[in-house]
């Protein structure tokens, strides 16, 4: 769940994405730009590779390439607001409960009309599959009316819209499972998907909003990011996800390409592993914590790796999530004198080579690069290794495939620090830090995250005040302080850069509003010139 | 003695020099071999200093070949890659050759239940794409140029030992091993002096014409990302790095994409160049 939620699979490298690759370049780098026998009705779509779920709790359509064949009961803005979509209101009803009031006159994809018992048989499944962030149960969903629905979790919620705009918690048709039978209520519906390569939707007639202005989207996978830069150049696809930010400029500099950015949304930043065992224990000194905190020069590497396509950042979420108690998080500036001198008053001292000694062991730290993969991370930890050199500070960079090696090791806690981008997909200031960090509560199993980073029983206090707290203002505040303890106190994370998705459109794309959160992509209003 | 010359044709009359593809190959090669060793006299530049002001910067005096996207000299990393890419494939080389000639020697010499147990493995691992198990076996393991090392040595020496194998089959028959058995010579004693001395010398030209496909094979997985980490100056991950940069600065990619070419036609040329002088067929003709 953990990754399912706040990442995508990018830039995986493989060897048939090696031969795709080095064809599109040679595509690319031959005939330029054609237009691969497109109508003005379909849009073929360079899109992350292919994480559908087949599986038990299935995802198809829906994460990570969100193809708008499903919808939310509320959705998420672009300024992390939640509006309506499938419920028109709602309110919470105490001690527990919230009564969505639905959207009449909605059709589902199968012609039949959409109630509360599609929300009802929604929220069975993701009891049955992936109960653990909503806190529902098998009986959480009473139908109280065709059009009225309460969702009563298991354990205290109140987060419980502001979760639901996430695609993963999409309204399924009664009786029906994304894998098999793809019913849905979104503007578009499923016509093709063949695993690992695309997945086809073609417009729905009978959509209750605006209707969607194409007849149909190709979505190709693609997991390697230059691979899908070299499809945009090729004329192979009109729309590229998450284009390499070294390659942006460029890119826009083609004749016949633009480049589009959202607003900040993700993040890139470095997590301590204050639990680990030796070798990997260092990160429990915090004069180390601060050394590196203070050692690393973010805004040289926003400017060097991420060229105008991030900002220096002091939190996970988007700081206006936070409001005005985003001034309670301080973060750390760059201050290599006060890195040199923590690292002094704790004993270490700096060796023949330059890198700092204490009892005979070498301050050299691992560090895991990292989620989703490490192409995504490059050249971040070259630079940070050559920044913390500079304070005696030897990092080792281990570079992990995939998501799934990179949890792996996550299990087995072999790493000092963890490079990770992420990004914020649903409308809780919370989500990260609860999904991440937190280690407590009653029910809950400690994460492998929590065993490695969770500060403890103070910050998992905080979250307790997010998730119990009804007003705003008030969650706001939790989750600051929540953040404050992670990047200022603690210091188990480093935050390095907020940023934007980026992409990568032909001119002839018009009505495209990117999302932050690129799970909540919309492709209705999208239309070819 | 011309039983014991099974394998002793190739230094015989030096009429291999003459082909120019061999020493094509044979220059290449040399040449590769002096920029590796000579690299701290032929470079001043520290191959992994960031210079983030100089990112992509061309040809200049100071950096010959420009810099790359971390403003990093390119032609000490050229050069430095030289050492990991030789060096790399040398001690994998060395590896695979004593484990498959080991295991050869064993498997043809002793017969029975010892020849079928290992040759049933190395059926095994020749039925599997060698690239694809290294890959495998490099992936779990970790990254890391020692795990891509261990992937590729578990996999490359079964070759060595079949060729080895049906060698020392012939070889035991042979009316020199057969004296020396007669004369009370005990096994280990065959197999290091009448033996291994005649299967070295194929096995050598067999070593040499893999070592271009064990180049790929290395640079391959390090493209991949799992060999060589950060900011180690390898071939195979500086292609991959400079991948974001094909249209903007595609000497990023071209650089380490020759040297790794030239380098394995040279083993190539090489390589085939030995194999033909020791094709007793060709030799035939030529006699």
């Amino acid at each position: 769940m953990r990754h399912g939620t706040t990442g995508m699979r990018i830039g995986h490298t493989s060897p048939r994405l090696l031969v795709r690759y080095l064809a599109l370049a040679l595509l690319a780098a031959c005939g330029g730009r054609r237009d691969r026998g497109e109508d003005s009705a379909t849009l073929r779509i360079a899109a992350p590779g292919d994480g559908y779920n087949t599986g038990p709790g299935s995802d198809v359509g829906i994460y990570a390439v969100n193809a708008n064949v499903f919808e939310t009961l509320v959705r998420l803005t672009s300024d992390y607001r939640v509006e309506p979509m499938l419920a028109t209101r709602w309110e919470f009803r105490p001690p527990n409960s919230w009564r969505f009031h639905l959207r009449q006159g909605v059709r589902m994809h199968d012609g039949s009309a959409f109630d509360a018992r599609a929300v009802e048989w929604t929220v069975r499944r993701i009891a049955k599959t992936d109960p653990r962030v909503l806190g529902v149960g098998d009986s959480s969903a009473r139908v109280i009316d065709d059009s009225t629905v309460d969702i009563t979790p298991t354990r205290p919620n109140r987060r419980l819209p502001e979760q639901l705009v996430h695609p993963n918690w999409s309204i399924v048709a009664l009786g029906s499972d994304p894998a098999i039978n793809a019913v849905g209520t979104g503007p578009f519906k499923l016509g093709e998907y063949v695993k690992g390569d695309h997945i086809t939707v073609e417009r729905f007639t009978d959509y209750w909003g605006a209707k969607a202005k194409l007849d149909r989207l190709i979505f190709r996978f693609v997991p390697d990011a230059n691979t899908r830069a070299l499809a945009l150049r090729s004329g192979e696809a009109r729309v590229a996800y998450d284009v390499p930010r070294a390659d942006a400029r460029e890119l826009e500099r083609t004749p016949g390409l633009t480049v589009t950015q959202s607003p900040v949304g993700s993040y890139e930043a470095l997590y301590v592993n204050i639990h680990g065992r030796p070798p990997y224990d260092r990160g429990g000194d915090s004069s180390i914590r601060r050394a590196i905190a203070y050692g690393i020069d973010k805004r040289a590497i926003v400017e060097s790796v991420w060229r105008g396509t991030a900002e220096p950042g002091q939190t996970l979420m988007p700081a206006s999530m936070l409001g005005e108690s985003a001034s309670l998080v301080f973060g750390t500036e760059f201050d290599p004198g006060r890195s040199k001198g923590l690292l002094d008053d704790a004993g270490w001292r700096v060796g023949a080579d330059g890198v700092r000694v204490k009892q005979g062991r070498r301050l050299s730290l691992t560090l895991v690069a990292g989620f989703p993969n490490a192409e995504i991370h490059k050249p971040m930890p070259e630079i940070v290794q050559a920044q913390l050199r500079v304070v005696g500070i030897e990092i080792r960079i281990v570079q992990v495939a995939d998501a799934a090696s990179y949890q792996a090791r996550i299990r087995t806690g072999e790493g000092d620090l963890w490079a990770e981008a992420g990004g914020q997909n649903d409308a809780n200031p919370c989500f990260l830090p609860d999904l991440l960090f937190y280690g407590g509560g009653p029910s809950i199993q400690r994460s492998a995250y929590a065993r490695l980073f969770g500060p403890g029983p103070h910050f998992d206090l905080a979250i307790d005040t997010c998730r119990s707290a009804l007003d705003l203002e008030n969650v706001r505040k939790a989750a600051a302080a929540a953040m404050h303890i992670l990047t200022d106190q603690d210091l188990v994370v480093i935050p390095l850069a907020g940023t934007r998705r980026v992409w990568g459109l032909s001119d002839r794309i018009a009505g495209f509003a990117p999302h932050p959160s690129s799970l909540n992509q919309r492709w209705e209003t999208v239309w070819i010139r | 003695m011309a039983d014991a010359a099974l394998g002793s044709g190739w230094v015989v009359g030096g009429t291999w020099l003459r082909r120019r593809s061999v020493l094509a190959g044979l220059a290449i090669v040399t040449l590769f071999l002096v920029l590796a060793l000579a690299t701290p006299l032929l470079t001043s530049q520290d191959p992994t200093a960031i210079d983030a002001v100089r990112r992509l910067e061309g040809p200049s005096i100071e950096h010959p070949l420009g810099t790359d996207h971390l403003g990093r000299d390119l032609l000490s990393r050229l050069l430095y890659g030289s050492r990991w890419s030789l060096g790399t494939v040398a001690i994998a080389t060395a590896l695979i050759m004593s484990i498959g000639v080991a295991i050869g020697l064993l498997a043809g010499y002793f017969g029975g239940i010892v020849d079928e147990i290992l040759m049933r493995v190395v059926d095994v691992l020749l039925a599997l794409p060698s690239l694809l198990l290294a890959l495998a076996i490099a992936g779990t393991l970790g990254p890391g140029i020692r795990n891509v090392m261990l992937a590729l040595v578990s996999v490359w020496w079964a070759t060595y030992a079949r060729v080895v194998r049906g060698l020392v089959l012939a070889l035991r028959e042979r009316r020199f091993v057969e004296a020396a058995r007669s004369l009370g010579a005990r096994d280990r004693h065959i197999i290091v002096r009448h033996i291994l001395r005649n299967v070295v010398p194929p096995v050598v030209v067999l070593a040499t014409v893999e070592m271009g496909e064990l180049i790929l094979a290395i640079a391959g997985l390090d493209f991949l990302g799992l060999g060589a980490q950060p900011p180690t100056p390898e071939w195979g991950a500086m292609l991959n790095d400079g991948r974001p940069f094909l249209f903007t600065a595609p000497q990023l990619m071209i650089y380490p994409g020759l040297a790794i070419s030239l380098l394995v036609i040279g083993f190539n040329l090489l390589g085939d160049g030995l194999r033909d002088a020791l094709d007793p067929r060709d030799r035939a003709r030529k006699e």
